[in-house]
């Protein structure tokens, strides 16, 4: 279960798992916005999930706060080994272009193959779990499915 | 924003951490992928490192009271 926020408005912190209808249910709810952006998040993870090879999705910043209008959404691609941007199908790659993936989605998207390893993916968790405002804050993972 | 050196020094963290990541990611990634997943955290790096200089360029003045 999703915990309730802070008094800042951000999740407590903690990678904190949750199912996609959990996180869409939780996220892309309340306002125009927040229904856009949870269907851009649908849209982008359905095309994520065509390359075969997501192992891992990490979600943070004010799409997972109490903000009702979000800027965006930035989460993490974990990809496994075998990941390579040459097989991606056409509609897929847009994900892995920062640029474009901005531009489409509203979303920072950062990515990686998992075999940066545990400890790696931890400290970049760990940075993310600070705001720019310098307060902790939670992190979404979400469940594999 | 930098208010203060407390702030300061947790700016310099991240940004030394995700200097860390792509040190880590470059070992395991190959070259295309590498260049490709390493853009958007080197933006980060950028945008960090401006507010670092914004931060050092102020006088004790100029820094608003946190």
């Amino acid at each position: 279960m999703i915990p309730a926020f802070n008094a800042d408005g951000n999740l407590p912190e903690g990678v904190h798992v949750a199912n996609l209808d959990e996180f869409l249910g939780r996220f892309g709810v309340g306002s125009a916005r927040r229904k856009w952006l949870g269907e851009r998040f649908r849209e982008l993870l359905a095309l994520v999930k065509a390359t075969g090879k997501l192992e891992r999705v990490f979600v943070w910043g004010s799409f997972v706060s109490a903000k009702e209008l979000p800027n965006d959404m930035d989460l993490l691609l974990l990809m496994n080994a075998e990941f390579r941007l040459a097989d991606v199908p056409e509609d897929s790659r847009m994900v892995f272009d920062s640029v474009r993936a901005k531009m489409r989605f509203q979303a920072d998207v950062f990515w990686a193959e998992s075999s940066i390893g545990e400890e790696t993916l931890l400290l970049w968790l760990d940075t993310y779990q600070t705001t720019r405002a310098f307060t902790r804050r939670g992190i979404i993972e979400l469940r594999k499915t | 924003m930098i208010l203060n050196d407390d702030q300061l020094a947790a700016a310099e963290r991240a940004v030394a951490n995700l200097k860390k990541v792509l040190i880590e990611a470059r070992k395991v990634h190959a070259p295309r992928e590498y260049r490709s997943m390493a853009q958007p955290i080197l933006l980060e790096i950028q945008q960090r490192d401006q507010e670092i200089l914004d931060y050092l360029s102020k006088t004790k003045a100029e820094i608003p009271v946190s």
